[in-house]
């Protein structure tokens, strides 16, 4: 098996964490809104401020803990992310002119913060997004967003999104196992020419099966909306959650290692 | 009125590309039976059961669901009769768990808790698969995906089952559960098949397509013994229906061992 193949199937077991763990025992509404603080807390950061940057990651990794999510998963899934965030802040460190003074009495270029911070900005989202959909269950985020009145279309667009990744995957995974069974002595990678075809064709299969399976969900009363399942119970640890990672969200805003640096110090920063 | 009877009545359709996939087809389905939609490939079994689905729309003729013609404005109350098995069951589970993919037809049609979970487990023991209610349906294996497609259809209690291909790649042990599971059930039942043996084990009567025309309606004992009719619409008897060849396998014993002789196969050891 390749290994794009091998990561589809890994890609498949996303979300069988959602069942276990501290996690499952809390509303969805208040997980969801929770990492919506911490996203708004990290897009209000400065572009070089990385240590307002590194005690959100609190957020993502108290999700890893609480669902029993090993780090190794993590790792590996939010990995890929890296090149395109170091790709996008590669040239700051020789581009911007500013220059920082470090404790040492070395001068660097306040680019390597900006990049430092993109890759930050990078892994905590996606790390974020990750353990959210693996510790709740895409069912239980879809039940989340619909009691936070998102409009139904938004949803079962992300319900279908989510399960079209795994109809084109397993369709690539059938080409893929086809196509090594008949390559004969030919190893490795696929050429790049045959790999172009049979994109093509992929998405023609895909599209099928996609119908067919849009024909099964019409043949079981599918009238464009997903059910949203039983209803939903915001509870006394929900609030506290909430207030929680709001409240941390907001002290990071303000710069928490500042803050802490103040407190402990005696002397303002 | 009961929706456990079924009539198409001169139903045609041809494709957009011109190809007549239905002539002028008309049987009867009543009460609690079971009949066999049977013929060779391409003679528009698919076809007939997406106009019974509602997917297609037939360009003449009309079918009849216990009084309820099936036309684009009523086919919200024909899917609400009609059980849909598909022939490849990893087109039919599409949620996480089995249990939500069981939910999922009753909560699209209005049921929600509490009785909703008691319904999908029962629907789950009656299907012998309770123990998979948490497991994706992708780890599951062949014969427990289509116990599980099954149970979808009968957690929203359609009156009549449509199943195209029920035993299609399964092992025979769990053929022979689905086959036991469907003449347990009291719905009627239209079952497209090429395994014949099921459809001879299972059905009342049988409908035979050829080039899209009925070629015979009759029980599966008539049909199957008549091998011109058989031949011409391009199939063979069941494999229990076939002779066998009047000797068993020619063994000869070689240092010890036995070899089967090679132009023999169907028979036991001499």
């Amino acid at each position: 098996m390749s290994r794009l193949s091998s990561t589809i199937d890994g890609w498949r077991s996303f979300d069988s964490f959602a069942a276990e763990g501290l996690i499952s025992a809390l509303d969805p509404r208040a997980i969801i809104l929770s990492a919506l603080c911490t996203v708004i807390a990290m897009t209000g950061a400065g572009k070089g401020e990385v240590m307002v940057l590194l005690p959100l990651t609190a957020f993502p990794l108290t999700l890893m803990v609480l669902a029993d999510i090993p780090a190794l998963w993590l790792v590996k899934r939010i990995l890929p992310v890296l090149p395109f965030a170091l790709m996008i802040g590669l040239l700051n460190p020789w581009l911007e002119q500013g220059t920082v003074t470090l404790p040492g009495g070395a001068e660097i270029s306040t680019g390597w913060f900006t990049l430092s911070s993109i890759t930050l900005r990078a892994l905590i989202s996606a790390a974020t997004a990750l353990l959210l959909i693996a510790s709740v269950g895409l069912l239980n985020i879809s039940r989340g967003l619909a009691g936070l009145k998102v409009p139904a279309l938004f949803i079962t667009q992300l319900q279908m999104l989510f399960r079209y990744f795994f109809v084109i995957g397993e369709e690539f995974q059938r080409m893929e196992r086809a196509w090594r069974l008949r390559s004969g002595s030919r190893r490795g990678r696929m050429p790049l020419k045959l790999a172009a075809q049979l994109l093509q064709n992929l998405f023609l299969r895909s599209l099928a099966r996609a119908g067919r399976i849009h024909n099964a969900m019409l043949a079981r009363g599918f009238n464009g909306e997903v059910p949203a399942g039983a209803p939903l119970h915001w509870r006394l640890r929900d609030t506290l959650w909430l207030a929680g990672w709001a409240g941390f969200a907001l002290l990071c805003r303000s710069n928490l290692p500042l803050l802490l640096g103040t407190l402990l110090t005696g002397q303002p920063q | 009125m009961s929706h456990h009877y079924l009539h198409f009545n001169s139903v045609s359709f041809t494709y957009p590309d011109g190809t007549k996939a239905l002539s002028e087809v008309s049987f009867e389905m009543h009460h609690g039976e079971r009949i066999g939609l049977i013929g060779a490939n391409g003679a528009g079994k698919s076809t007939l059961l997406q106009l019974l689905g509602g997917f297609l729309v037939a360009q003449s003729g009309s079918i009849d669901l216990g009084g309820l013609k099936i036309t684009p404005s009523t086919i919200a109350e024909v899917r609400r009769t009609l059980g849909f098995v598909f022939q490849d069951a990893d087109d039919q589970l599409f949620m996480p768990t089995v249990f939500e993919d069981v939910a999922f037809g009753p909560a699209n049609l209005g049921v929600e808790e509490p009785e909703l979970t008691p319904l999908v487990l029962e629907t789950l023991k009656r299907t012998g698969i309770a123990h998979l209610a948490d497991r994706p349906p992708y780890h599951l294996s062949g014969g427990q995906k289509r116990a599980a497609a099954i149970a979808t259809v009968l957690a929203s209690t359609p009156s009549m089952l449509v199943l195209d291909e029920p035993a299609n790649a399964l092992d025979p042990m769990a053929r022979r559960r689905i086959i036991e599971q469907l003449k347990g059930f009291t719905h009627s039942q239209l079952i497209a098949s090429h395994d014949l043996d099921l459809v001879l084990d299972l059905c009342h009567r049988v409908v035979i397509l050829h080039e899209g025309k009925v070629a015979a309606v009759a029980p599966p004992m008539t049909v199957f013994k008549d091998k011109e009719l058989l031949a011409r619409c391009g199939l063979l008897p069941p494999l229990r229906m076939q002779q066998l060849p009047p000797e068993g396998p020619q063994l000869k014993v070689v240092e010890g061992h036995h070899h089967e002789a090679p132009h023999h196969h169907h028979t036991a050891e001499k």
